[in-house]
């Protein structure tokens, strides 16, 4: 169900009665799926467009405000089986300018130059008269200097940029290069020279942007699911002002003490206390458990839960930043910085080879210009020749070129690879820890063999009348139609006409002492009684998923250890744990306890995969050395795993292990041959021996050769 | 040999028309969904509404 009001706030009106709206869409799979949804929600009356967005799980809706209401939309969304929340931006996805059109722009100019570089080339050794090839030479120049100063900005203005702030990065050497070769290169033309060397520069722009927008892409894809989670915290709550009125604000503009109204099926803006008397809340979002659980007068419900139960009064505890939701975040940001170090490693390195390069190629030119007496041009050239070859280009691609193509495979397998080092990270692994429900189970439950079939039957016809979790497991044992006249009494259970009752213990009268209460809530259990019958109860267990146990063979068969973690009853984890031959568990743990036992571990040499897919499994998804989460994960873990798995089988863990094994053994193939290419080819420049354009082509060669054997990654 | 003095230039031409066409279909968000579109040849309805 959808409120009108908490709607409004984020709808956009477009003038002539047409109004927009942007959701995030949850349930979405696959294209397909965004399909459905255009399809359906395109036929509506009054929608005049409607566009979803498969990558980014975005949906744009436009519509005339007379004929249809954002309301009825949405509801119609539901109905097919998936939920769109209203998103704040009006667009995030321009943010950052997408490197495609320079790096088009530097195909072309590589393209054409070459063509004219060849017909000079191929003139040299036949017979092209001087005029001819000073045309071509003049063409060149005419295509290279826009198409250089236009496409290669994504070098020239960073480096720009941090030479103002007195740093050298990886782009200077870079921007050096492009710009030296192209200046030489007019230079040349100018005095009618027979070498020019349009096509190494531009050519070397068009290479090395390749390599940028392979990264931009991964990273964009890395950043969107963080980003729907951000506005997951954010909003529209209903506040009783002191008169007694209600108003609607947003959650971050809640203060302590506020009182807020929350009806069913709306998320908790701020954690607080409930001051109604009771109601059922579905906290998925925080620990994963799909179970709603029901709470009483003072106890605390935390924001980014949904109400299931009766609409409830909260009294606000704590918002925005001192939130438990943002608590765990920040564990997480804390976890994702530390991770960072990998990285700042090789930023390290560049900011070293950077002026390195830069020296090593002034280096030459002064030695030929002044000891060898060389003359200015030719003592350029070879400078030249240095940038140019010495050009971090292979060991560049070494690692994208290997990663892009493994990416790519495990998407096909339904895994997708957030981060580019994960993977690296992934092919170290010793021990694998596993969360119980939803990872290795399927969080949905099943009945414990039932064998009173008459109460089975009754039971079922009216649980047929629910959409809680375990009345739909009742009914899938038992498919029976629905009984008529039953009453669902949210939070408690379901009433037939003639007395019979289903739902929890204290619904049906079965409550002997009140110390039992909460054990018996927390217990899948369901309880049935019909006057004149004794009570009966049904009994649930969750499932494990079909190829659980080939999934820990298999990592047995790669001398992995596995560990469940979780934070359920020590029997029920015990015994899934002995059904699965898995010798290590632990039970009832706290996000804290799980963080703890990871670090011992780390501490141990351990280095640790962590599979999970609830809030409380966040922290120590991003601690772990690497994280794989279920699809069907909460945002936040999914935006703070590496990986995410998008169908629900676990073999897929397996070949992600394997996939990876392989690939970094050619990353590290790649590195040694682009270490190799520069140790014998840089000598060689600097003693003259290759002009600027054997350099652009060894060094585009060196990247082909680090792409093809990228290319020998096969499943 | 003047023949090049054409065809050069109509080449080039040739080729910054391919340039625009692949511009506009960066800039008209033709590459933001690659998940999206190839599902979406299966719809009947030529005009996305």
């Amino acid at each position: 169900m959808t409120l009108q009001s908490s709607i409004q706030a984020f709808e956009r009106d477009l003038g002539n009665g047409h109004h927009s709206l942007n959701c995030i869409l949850d349930g979405i799979h696959c294209g397909a799926c965004t399909l459905k949804i255009e399809n359906h929600i395109g036929k509506l009356a009054g929608v005049v467009s409607v566009r979803a967005n498969a990558t980014s799980r975005r949906l744009r809706l436009v519509w005339k405000s007379e004929d249809v209401s954002s309301t009825e939309i949405l509801d119609e969304i539901d109905r097919l089986g998936f939920s769109a929340k209203p998103f704040e931006r009006e667009d995030l996805t321009t943010k950052e300018q997408s490197l495609l059109i320079p790096l088009s722009i530097a195909g072309f100019g590589t393209m054409n130059i070459m063509v004219f570089s060849f017909a000079v080339w191929s003139g040299l050794i036949s017979d092209m008269g001087d005029n001819s090839r000073q045309f071509m030479h003049w063409l060149s120049a005419f295509i290279a200097v826009p198409v250089i100063f236009y496409s290669a900005y994504p070098f020239y203005i960073p480096a720009f940029q941090t030479i103002k702030a007195q740093r050298i990065t990886m782009d200077t050497p870079i921007t050096l290069a492009i710009f030296v070769t192209l200046f030489a290169s007019l230079y040349e033309t100018y005095n009618h020279a027979n070498h020019v060397y349009y096509d190494a520069a531009v050519s070397l722009v068009f290479f090395l942007l390749i390599g940028r927008t392979l990264d931009q892409m991964l990273r964009k894809r890395s950043s969107l699911a963080s980003e729907n989670l951000r506005s997951l915290g954010h909003v529209l709550t209903q506040r009783f002002h002191k008169s007694g009125e209600i108003e609607h604000v947003l959650s971050d503009q809640l203060k302590l003490d506020d009182l807020i109204f929350v009806p069913l099926g709306e998320r908790v803006g701020a954690d607080g206390v409930l001051t109604s008397e009771f109601t059922e809340i579905d906290e998925s979002i925080i620990n994963g458990e799909t179970l709603p659980r029901r709470i009483g007068k003072g106890e605390n419900i935390v924001s980014g839960s949904i109400i299931t139960g009766p609409a409830a009064t909260i009294k606000v505890t704590a918002v925005g930043q001192n939130t438990r939701l943002s608590a765990i975040a920040d564990l997480v940001d804390n976890a994702l910085s530390y991770k960072g170090k990998a990285q700042t490693l090789a930023d390290k390195f560049s900011q070293g080879y950077g002026p390195f390069v830069i020296g090593l190629s002034l280096l030459g030119f002064l030695f030929w210009y002044f000891i060898l007496n060389a003359g200015f041009a030719n003592s350029l050239l070879i400078c030249v020749a240095v940038l140019v070859v010495t050009c971090p280009c292979a060991a560049g691609l070494a690692t994208p070129a290997v990663m892009v193509r493994a990416v790519n495979q495990l998407l096909k397998q339904g895994v997708l690879v957030k981060s580019g080092d994960a993977l690296e990270r992934l092919s170290q692994v010793s021990l694998v820890t596993l969360d119980k429900t939803g990872t290795l189970t399927n969080a949905s439950f099943e009945l414990v063999k039932e064998t009173n079939r008459d109460a089975l039957k009754l039971a079922a016809s009216m649980a047929a009348h629910s959409h809680h979790p375990l009345s739909k497991a009742l009914v899938k044992a038992c498919p029976t139609p629905p009984l008529a006249g039953v009453k669902e009494i949210i939070g408690e259970g379901l009433v037939a006409p003639d007395g019979m009752r289903l739902g929890s213990a204290r619904f049906t009268g079965n409550l002997k002492t009140n110390n039992n209460l909460q054990a018996e809530e927390t217990k899948p259990v369901l309880w049935f009684t019909r006057p004149g019958h004794q009570a009966h109860r049904f009994h649930f267990r969750d499932t494990e998923k079909k190829d659980a146990k080939e999934f820990v063979s298999r990592l047995n068969n790669y001398s992995l250890d596995c560990i469940i973690l979780s934070g359920d009853k020590k029997d029920i984890v015990s015994n899934l744990a002995s059904r699965l031959g898995i010798t290590q568990f632990e039970g009832e743990l706290s996000p804290e306890n799980k963080l703890a036992i990871i670090k011992e571990k780390q501490s141990e040499g351990a280095v640790i995969l962590m599979v999970g897919d609830g809030l409380n499994d966040a922290p120590a998804l991003s601690l772990a050395d690497v994280s794989i989460a279920p699809a069907s994960a909460t945002d936040i873990s999914q935006s703070s795993a590496d990986l995410i798995m998008i169908r629900s089988d676990l073999l897929p863990i397996v070949t992600s292990i394997e996939t990876s094994r392989k690939a970094t053994k050619l990353i590290k193939q790649n590195l040694i041959f682009a270490a190799l290419y520069n140790i014998f080819t840089v000598p060689i420049a600097l003693a003259g021996g290759l002009t600027p354009l054997i350099a652009a082509i060894l060094m585009s060669s060196s990247s082909i050769l680090v792409m093809l054997n990228a290319q020998r990654l096969k499943e | 040999m003047n023949s090049i003095l054409y065809l050069i230039p109509i080449s080039i031409f040739l080729g910054i028309c391919a340039l625009t066409a692949f511009i506009w279909s960066v800039q008209t968000r033709q590459y933001e969904d690659l998940e999206g579109e190839k599902y979406r040849i299966f719809n009947e309805d030529d005009k996305p509404r």
